[in-house]
């Protein structure tokens, strides 16, 4: 219900914005100071075709299809292309212009795929299509080509890629555990100070009780029993609000990838990654790398945040201040913000300008073999330091300063 | 021939240059502030350099003066205190800097506020200065009436012949040094303490010219080292050296030219005016900060060593091992708790005579060698937070407001004890356990 009046708004922003003008395409962006988001006309660079959105560095196609997607289709589907390919190449400058980035300037063109759900194959480009169609997420595809021995009919070949999933609307209950709502932590964080200071309060009300018994109006074990009392509560609280997880989450969850001006950043980002972070690397390494990159062009400190009609995912805080835990090397937690809020402590502690490239550079030294955040990311960062920073000694001594309170 | 010419003439600069003073040892990129340069001598000697005849090249003119001096005692190898500030003013009234010997205040208060000199140099002149002073303003001074108690049971059975003895022979304050004679000769005495060792030695100096063993200029001269407490100098000019010498940006190819880090001008003792650096110089030799430099060197290696790992050897046939690499933060943690051992195991050694050293010693060390820069310094000292974590004040004082607090929530009416109970709860645990630093224990994934 929600994707109505977005759906209509969009509409009648799409019907002024795009009624026949060629050089000015609608794009959803994020506003500079929130993460709101509005649709507004833009000129599209270095588009080489009159006609369909095929450009110098970027094609944008409609599924398995290798035709770039015209521009008198559908205007959702010009919507979801235009913004795809403003903000691709709103990338690639960055990339070229900030980060000085020989990856980018060098990389071939690349295709982007729109609503695509099946699974990348890497012998066969595309996985059949009744393999498990895939949803509400993107991937950056390396390129490949299938090997010798399959029959000619089904030879290809291809460069890198981006895909964006089609949206679908999905119970969030069937996504499994998502851990503890805020209250149940809140409550938690309460649990020991409270325990602590009824202590306290007893042991004074015992020492009252010895010493100066006569003055003591109310018998010990009327206050023991109220301070039980109010320990057993908390407990009975806590447990209680295991069961309120629905106050904290929609019912349905949908994630329109193309639609995320970040997810846009955070793909392109792992092609440009991609030089050096192979597959084999830890994904919550590259993952969080990737996530850098798109916080850092994106200017914000929440990034992923919701796009009405298009996204109600859950948002990434560059300033998580969730400590260290095992759990974080496993793939399972890949897409937590811990990685990012490391990369992010690690900006705040070095400076913009030379936390960006000793980030970028670090991807030099990271080893398959140690690709963990706790041992490969802070290694490789620390001996990019030695090259990047002003003043390594310095520099690398604040980062161990930094590291200490993330809690590794 | 030409080109022997030209070996000759470098070797004959290199022979003639081998004894000259690097002087440039002495220019002060130790010390952010003056400890010593009161605001007054400052603007004193700002304006005797903006009035002095040589104007621009007051400065250079300077240097020369003191690379004279300086290379002449390292000539005559003298570390004579008193010495080092006769040479100075004569070298000075070679140069034209001062008219007259009277000057010379003027012009180490000129040293000091133009950085060609430390704070512990100054001193040292200064102090040597007023000894000089204080002799010339005794010449000619009467014996004085006799002390009460003049014979003590500590030191009544004294040779005066044999104590003053040393005395007799005149230091030249060049090869033989009037601090050091005097030091040899009180060596000798007994004393409870410091006022009693000055009333002692008053005794002798007066015993010993009345029974005519030594005589008034004598006298007077060793009344005036008493007076000016030349036995309780912080630092006497051979220390200086020593370390100037031997230790100082010896560790760092590029030494710093200024310092900007107040570390080594806090005060370790206020009343006694030590500085961090002061203090090192006076407790140790050029060796012994060497060996605490090298500690600090040592674990920056570690820290940045390419990888650290633990092994074991299994004992068993096959002779199986196990190898663990340590994760960098585990390097870290590792390279800090080798760096308390290490001083745990220098302060036992034989160099340092079981001296307690405290973590600033270090510090002290590594900067003056140069393996510490004024920049790195701030989070060198946060290592000892490691081992030695300090409460702030502010901590202390609101967990004793918390338990105040807590107490008297008790004794309100209800609802006010739980909501006031509640309140602080919230605000204990926002403010006092909000930024408290994780614990590298509670990481399942590393082993230290």
């Amino acid at each position: 219900m929600k994707l109505r009046p977005i759906s209509i708004l969009t509409t009648l922003v799409l019907s002024s914005a795009y009624g026949g003008s060629e050089d000015k395409f609608p794009v959803l962006v994020r506003k500079e100071t929130s993460n709101r988001t509005h649709i507004i006309k833009k000129s599209l660079p270095d588009l080489i075709d009159l006609e369909s959105f095929d450009g110098k560095h970027f094609k944008i196609v409609l599924g398995k299809s290798n035709r770039s997607i015209r521009f008198d289709e559908s205007q959702d589907l010009i919507l979801k292309a235009a913004t795809v390919y403003h903000h691709l190449s709103e990338s690639r400058k960055f990339w070229i212009n900030d980060m000085k980035s020989d990856v980018a300037e060098a990389l071939p063109k690349v295709t982007v795929r729109l609503e695509i759900s099946n699974q990348f194959d890497e012998l066969g480009h595309f996985a059949n299509d009744n393999r498990a169609p895939q949803f509400n997420n993107a991937l950056s595809v390396p390129e490949g080509e299938t090997p010798s021995w399959v029959p000619q009919e089904r030879k290809d070949k291809w460069g890198k890629e981006i895909w964006f999933r089609p949206m679908k609307k999905i119970l969030t209950k069937d996504l499994g555990t998502l851990g503890p709502n805020p209250m149940t932590l809140a409550l938690k964080r309460l649990e020991n100070p409270l325990m602590n200071y009824l202590l306290g309060q007893f042991n004074v009300r015992l020492m009252e009780n010895i010493f100066y018994a006569n003055y003591v109006t109310r018998p010990l074990h009327e206050d023991a029993i109220r301070y039980a009392g109010t320990l057993a509560l908390m407990k009975v609280m806590i447990q209680g609000s295991k069961y309120t997880d629905k106050l904290f989450m929609e019912k349905y969850y949908y994630l329109d990838t193309a639609m995320v001006p970040e997810i846009t950043y955070h793909e392109y980002a792992h092609l440009i990654l991609s030089d050096k972070l192979e597959m084999s690397h830890s994904t919550p390494v590259v993952e969080g790398m990737a996530d850098y990159f798109a916080a850092v062009q994106s200017k914000k400190r929440k990034v992923y945040a919701k796009v009405p009609g298009f996204s109600n995912a859950s948002y990434k805080d560059t300033r998580e201040k969730s400590k260290y835990s095992h759990w974080d090397e496993s793939d399972r937690n890949s897409s937590s913000d811990f990685t990012l809020s490391v990369l992010w402590d690690v900006r705040e502690t070095l400076g913009e300008e030379v936390a960006d490239q000793v980030i970028y550079l670090a991807r030099n030294y990271l080893r398959t073999r140690s690709s963990t955040i706790s041992d490969g990311l802070l290694r490789s960062i620390l001996r990019a330091c030695d090259v990047a920073c002003k003043s390594p000694t310095r520099d690398k001594l604040k980062l161990y300063e930094t590291f200490r309170w993330k809690g590794f | 021939m030409k080109n022997l010419f030209l070996v000759l003439a470098m070797l004959l600069f290199l022979l003639v240059n081998a004894d000259a003073f690097e002087v440039s040892l002495l220019f002060n990129n130790k010390e952010s502030i003056s400890r010593e340069l009161k605001m007054d001598a400052r603007k004193e000697a700002l304006a005797w350099a903006l009035r002095h005849p040589l104007g621009e090249e007051l400065s250079k003119t300077s240097i020369l003066a003191l690379k004279d001096t300086f290379s002449a005692l390292e000539k005559r190898n003298s570390n004579c205190d008193l010495g080092l500030i006769l040479g100075l003013g004569k070298d000075a009234l070679k140069y034209g800097l001062i008219d007259r010997f009277e000057e010379v205040t003027s012009f180490i208060n000129y040293l000091r506020s133009s950085d060609l000199i430390d704070d512990l140099l100054f001193r040292l002149m200064r102090n040597s200065l007023a000894t000089l002073n204080e002799i010339e303003r005794r010449t000619g001074h009467k014996v004085p009436i006799r002390p009460i108690n003049l014979y003590t049971r500590l030191n009544g059975g004294i040779n005066l012949r044999e104590f003053f003895d040393p005395m007799n022979k005149i230091p030249d304050d060049q090869k033989t040094c009037t601090i050091d004679t005097y030091f040899s000769m009180t060596n000798k005495l007994s004393f409870k303490n410091k006022e009693d060792r000055d009333l002692e030695l008053y005794k002798l100096h007066y015993r010993g010219v009345r029974e005519k063993i030594i005589d008034l200029k004598t006298f007077n001269k060793l009344e005036a080292l008493r007076k000016t407490n030349v036995l309780d100098w912080p630092l006497y000019f051979k220390q200086y050296t020593d370390i100037i010498h031997n230790a100082k940006d010896k560790l760092t190819k590029k030494p710093e030219t200024k310092s900007e880090t107040h570390f080594p001008v806090e005060y370790v003792s206020r009343r006694e005016r030590v500085t961090q650096r002061g203090r090192l110089f006076q407790n140790f030799s050029s060796t012994q900060v060497m060996m605490l430099a090298q500690i600090i060197q040592r674990t920056a290696q570690r820290m940045d060593a390419k990888q650290a790992s633990l092994q074991w050897d299994y004992n068993d046939p096959i002779g199986e091992r196990e190898i663990y690499v340590l994760s960098p933060m585990e390097q870290y943690r590792v390279a800090l708790k080798m760096l308390r051992k290490d001083m745990a195991e220098i302060m036992r050694s034989e160099a340092f005579k079981n001296t307690s050293l405290d973590y600033d010693h270090l510090i002290a060390a590594a900067y003056e060698t140069g393996i510490v820069k004024s920049d790195d310094l701030e989070y060198v000292l946060k290592f000892e937070d490691f081992w030695n974590p300090k409460t702030p004040k502010w901590q202390a004082y609101a967990r004793f407001a918390f338990s105040l607090a807590g107490t008297a929530t008790f004794y309100f009416p209800p609802p006010w004890n739980v909501l006031g109970a509640l309140g602080l709860i919230f605000t204990q645990t926002k403010v006092l356990n909000g930024n408290q630093r994780p614990d590298a224990d509670d990481n399942w994934n590393v082993i230290i």
